[in-house]
């Protein structure tokens, strides 16, 4: 599946995967494993991506050029050379931000419609 | 750890060649990483069951990927070569007909009653002894509503026979008769007295039932008829457990020789498509 071009504002919304793919890399230039285990971390391990997935949607957001193989390594000495890094292209950055753009109109709906309590507040 | 990894190794070559090119390295490097910290917590299996899922759904997606982006006409016919297509035809049509003898087809059993129509032992009586016009008529009236119905009325206490007809067989008469009809077969054995009633189910149990029925129905109504010829059943139906239908060994056989014709037109007429529609270089 081909994304669309990240200015788009028809823009469907990002599979589960691949959003958190983008959201992991927002942190930094991450290898495969560690983005693996950083979307496991930050969803409470409610998303766990596979290897075929994870590489999969990776093949498809570098053709997209929406992430970037990079060569620069956090630290050389105590890296695996054969392992490749990944980081956010602009473009990434701008298909990240209008996904949670569209999720926070989404919200702000819910909460219109008194279907989603606002943060904080309790039962 | 070698030996799932070199499991996982193995699984990988069924990805697309461009995609394990690419990713091959590193996704075993990640496969080896999730190893020693599933190893750590005891959870391997549950690692593995997951990699199996995200394994066989990336497969199918990366080959569709591939042949989506890949694929031309040209590319497709250097690949579906004549041999190729013919293997693959003949193994999809072999197995789909194997896999729908042994478990689609629904089994069919049946119970055969034999009955004998003779003159009554009477010595002033005229009858022949064995009479054409008398056994034809006795194989119309077995299929007739007189027998038929009596038959319905009896199959229509049993549970099995109202879940063969969809409802209750007490309630829709004209219905079980008209099923009824087409569950039986009467045959007259060749040059004899002799008559086979065959009964056709699911259920050998019932198959049997059926056949019996009718033959101890029309035993009694011929008895009422004061006919000059009389009914004795020779041999009651039992329940065979083997079904008559699909015959699989039959099957099997006419199967294999199906799928080969078809898959060599099939084959033939898809490279005929093919070189017309593929431009011919020059």
């Amino acid at each position: 599946m081909q994304l669309p071009p990240p200015d788009s504002r028809e823009m469907p919304p990002l599979s589960p995967a691949v959003f958190h793919i983008l959201l992991a890399l927002a942190d930094g230039e991450m290898h495969g494993y560690a983005i693996m285990s950083h979307v496991e971390s930050s969803t409470n391990g409610g998303i766990k991506i596979g290897p075929g997935t994870l590489y999969g949607n990776i093949k498809k957001l570098l053709a997209d050029k929406l992430i970037h193989e990079t060569d620069q390594r956090p630290d050389p000495d105590m890296d695996d050379e054969r392992r490749r890094y990944y980081g956010l292209t602009a473009a990434g950055a701008q298909v990240l931000n209008a996904e949670l753009e569209r999720m926070r109109k989404a919200l702000r709906l819910a909460r219109g419609k008194k279907f989603i309590q606002p943060a904080g507040a309790t039962a | 750890m070698n030996k799932s990894l070199r499991i996982y190794s193995w699984l990988l070559k069924l990805y697309p060649r461009s995609f394990l090119e690419n990713f091959g390295t590193e996704m075993r490097q990640v496969f080896q990483a999730k190893y020693r910290a599933a190893s750590r917590e005891n959870r391997v299996a549950k690692l593995w069951l997951n990699t199996l899922i995200d394994l066989l759904s990336s497969t199918i997606h990366e080959h569709l990927d591939e042949f989506r982006t890949n694929m031309t006409l040209q590319s497709l016919d250097r690949r579906l070569s004549f041999g190729r297509l013919f293997v693959a035809i003949a193994l999809s049509l072999f197995a789909f007909c194997v896999i729908a003898t042994l478990f689609i087809v629904p089994r069919v059993y049946h119970g055969m009653t034999r009955i004998v129509i003779e003159p009554v032992k009477n010595p002033s009586a005229a009858a022949p002894a064995y009479d054409s016009y008398v056994i034809q008529t006795a194989v119309e009236r077995i299929q007739s509503r007189e027998i038929l119905e009596p038959v319905a009325r009896q199959m229509g206490h049993y549970k099995a026979f109202g879940q063969i007809l969809g409802k209750d067989a007490r309630r829709h008469p004209n219905e079980a008769i008209e099923m009824l009809g087409k569950m039986i077969d009467v045959r007259q054995i060749r040059n004899t007295a002799l008559l086979e009633i065959r009964a056709y189910s699911s259920d050998p149990h019932m198959s049997a039932q059926i056949a019996n029925e009718i033959a101890q129905v029309f035993k009694e109504n011929q008895e009422r008829r004061n006919s000059i010829y009389a009914t004795s059943i020779v041999d009651l139906a039992n329940p065979v457990e083997r079904a008559v239908r699909p015959n699989i060994p039959l099957n099997v056989v006419v199967g294999f020789v199906g799928s080969i014709v078809i898959a060599v037109m099939l084959a033939v007429l898809i490279r005929a498509v093919f070189r017309l529609r593929t431009p011919v270089m020059t």
